[in-house]
């Protein structure tokens, strides 16, 4: 049977030195991972063994798959390297006893994002953290994982977990699943709503507008995410932009089309976020491969 | 009869690649059978269970001849087995570590208290009658030379501009900070000599490594430092402190650094060897510690974060460097003394980064870290005093401003001391 990949291409097939692809064209078969789900293509950090508050050297990826070294994400590469700040987004605090307090050394400006980045320090432990909007060095912070009765007075910069905050607190950092560090909330400026209880759950309100209902256990941290007006600053110029990693890019967009532009939709229903048990699906894939 | 081939409107090869792809990739569906067999009573054996006892036999890989030519040994790898390892955890205080805490945790971790602004009464009085008046040109053109004439010419850290993070500037050659500040410290030194002949910097040891290992509160501390210039005298400083000032000691508190411990920005390690070096032989005639000169060198201190180091930070550098000086010192005459020490041990420091200069004095009472209360141990400080503002090229002419006259008494003083 003859194969399906030409002649010429099998010929022409280059191994790239540093990424160690094949060349593509329509006719190899390649599969792009998706994105969108929470995968950095812009740089990649080699985390030590170790957790540390030394800033990290930083490699740019230019929107490339840092497995395959195919590139994924048109418009992204160059850009001035900001060495990383290894952010701890875990607010574990005892259940009883007195809360963890920690103090506020210093707030760094992080290149790496948005929101500014606070170095605090507890007994023998230096680390960072995603500072809040009125943060500022001697402010001391406590982190507690009991849920009492009542519910605390909320002060800014403090973790409880949800159950233990009043309704209607505006808090940031907040986790998905107790235990796994914060998931919403950790832009500049975005905070997330605590709206209503219901049942053993608590309906928190994202920066998107969107509902979600989460566990009584979940940590979150009072306030709004610090640098609150990062959206508001326009970026200004074309190298600014080059300044920040992006690529050139094409403004071209149609009218009529109903594709470009601002979309009004309704409010999805509250997503309860519970781990499902997937199942394993088992896949097969048919080839013409005869060797 | 066609003779030419018929072309197709769509590429049937594309579309056939697209259908392989597409459909290529099959989901196994679960069916409901295994449940039906498992009802009727039938048994249900996977046949993985059966394969597994039938092995495969695989060709054995030659494994290709290692080449010892360039063989490299490995890195030694850090666990439990290596030579160096200890149960108990370290805190590391080497000679580049600055604090987080700054001067109040220097305080807590040398159980140290400041009874007086600014120096001793003794020194002060001393540095007022001091007449150098015929110095102050000679100490210029030490200046310069230093700083501006030398010939050594390397790479200088780039310079940077936060509000045009994309700039780069040309590069900047000039002296390393490590030799301008050598330079100045032995020319200051060399002038004292000449000019009084009491001056016991006539004996002075370069780079002298002093390692001593310090409990406190139940912790491990070792300093490992170099004491860049050490003046030596065969006679200890006399006590700085006057009857008031001891008594004083008790009613100051150590400062408090809550929630921080005081070994916080310390480098903690299960690898090091716990040993006391003095740098000058125990048999020597000038055997003790008189004035110590550190050097802040930019490029090597550094905070943990990079963030930059502050003033209250490099004080606290200086108090430890006395501290440890005068521990080792202390040690080294004494033996192994656990708590009140025959006689205060004191070493006077100065810390120089080529331009701004600081003086102190560290008193060692007792060597009972513990606690805070009971006998702490003293320590006088001046403010930052700067030397100059510029010494550089200004347009193409080597210009030395804003020279300050009292670097130079105090200098003098804690030499000739």
């Amino acid at each position: 049977m003859m194969s399906f990949r030409p002649l010429v291409t099998r010929l022409l097939a280059i191994k790239s030195d540093v990424f160690g692809g094949i060349s593509r064209n329509f006719a190899t078969n390649v599969d792009l991972p998706k994105i969108g789900i929470g995968v950095n293509y812009r740089r990649r950090i080699k985390f030590p063994d170790e957790y540390t508050v030394k800033p990290l050297d930083v490699q740019n990826l230019g929107g490339r798959d840092p497995v395959t070294g195919r590139k994924i994400v048109n418009g992204i590469g160059g850009g001035i390297k900001h060495k990383y700040h290894w952010v701890d987004l875990k607010r574990t605090g005892p259940k009883e006893g007195p809360p963890l307090v920690e103090k506020v050394l210093e707030i760094i400006v992080c290149g790496n994002r948005g929101a500014h980045v606070a170095l605090v320090g507890s007994g023998d432990r230096l680390r960072y953290i995603l500072a809040s909007e009125n943060m500022k060095p001697g402010d001391l912070i406590e982190t507690s994982g009991h849920i009492p009765r009542n519910a605390v007075r909320a002060k800014e910069g403090d973790a409880h977990p949800l159950a233990a905050l009043p309704v209607g607190t505006v808090v940031h950092n907040v986790e998905k699943f107790p235990g796994e560090g914060g998931k919403y909330g950790l832009s500049a400026g975005t905070f997330c709503t605590i709206l209503r209880h219901l049942g053993d759950r608590i309906i928190v309100q994202l920066s998107s507008k969107r509902e979600v209902s989460l566990a009584r256990e979940c940590m979150a941290t009072v306030g709004r995410v610090s640098n609150v007006i990062h959206n508001q600053i326009p970026i200004g110029s074309a190298q600014r932009s080059r300044e920040l990693g992006n690529r050139p890019r094409s403004g071209l967009w149609q009218r009529k089309t109903g594709r470009h532009g601002r979309k009004l939709r309704k409010l999805p229903p509250i997503q309860e976020v519970n781990k499902s048990v997937a199942k394993e699906r088992k896949t097969i894939s048919l080839t013409m491969s005869l060797s | 009869m066609r003779l030419t081939h018929s072309l197709w409107k769509q590429h049937l090869g594309r579309m056939a690649k697209k259908n392989w792809k597409a459909h290529g990739k099959k989901v196994i569906q679960e069916s409901d059978e295994l449940k039906n067999l498992e009802q009727l009573g039938l048994p249900v054996i996977d046949i993985n269970e059966v394969v597994k006892d039938m092995k495969i036999v695989e060709r054995v890989k030659e494994e290709e001849p290692k080449d010892l030519k360039h063989w490299v040994e490995p890195p030694p790898v850090m666990n439990n087995l290596h030579p160096l390892y200890k149960a108990r955890q370290c805190y590391m205080h080497k000679n580049n570590t600055v604090l987080i805490g700054g001067l109040d945790q220097a305080k807590i971790i040398a159980k140290a208290v400041e009874v007086k602004d600014g120096l001793p009464k003794m020194l002060e009085e001393k540095i007022e009658q001091l007449n150098v008046a015929d110095m102050h040109k000679l100490v210029k053109r030490s200046i310069l030379a230093s700083h501006v004439f030398d010939a050594q010419q390397v790479k200088l850290p780039k310079l940077h501009d936060p509000s045009r993070p994309a700039w780069q500037f040309p590069r900047v050659y000039g002296i390393s900070d490590q030799r301008r500040n050598y330079l100045l410290c032995e020319k200051l030194v060399q002038l004292c000599n000449s000019w009084s002949q009491k001056s016991s910097a006539l004996f002075a040891v370069n780079n002298g490594r002093c390692v001593v290992p310090i409990e406190k509160e139940g912790d491990l501390i070792q300093f490992d430092l170099t004491l860049n210039m050490a003046l030596l005298s065969s006679v200890p400083h006399e006590k700085f402190s006057s009857q008031e000032e001891e008594e004083n000691i008790y009613k100051i508190d150590l400062p408090d650094i809550y929630p921080l411990k005081h070994t916080v920005s310390c480098e903690k390690t299960h690898f090091y060897e716990s040993k006391d070096i003095f740098p000058v032989n125990k048999f020597s005639k000038f055997s003790h510690l008189h004035t110590i000169i550190i050097h802040h060198n930019e490029t090597q201190i550094k905070n943990l974060h990079e963030t930059k180091v502050l003033e209250g930070q490099l004080v606290g550098r200086c108090l430890l460097h006395g501290f440890a000086a005068a521990v080792s010192q202390a040690r080294q005459l004494f033996g192994e003394v656990e708590k009140e020490l025959p006689f205060p041990v004191s070493i006077q420091c100065i810390q120089t980064d080529g331009r701004l200069f600081d003086f102190s004095i560290f008193q060692l009472n007792t060597l009972d870290l513990n606690g805070s209360e009971g006998m702490k141990n003293m320590f006088w400080v001046l403010p930052h005093l700067e030397l100059f503002s510029l010494c550089a090229y200004d347009e193409g002419r080597p210009t030395l401003q804003g020279y300050n006259p009292e670097v130079l008494k105090n200098f003098m003083a804690f030499c000739t001391h």
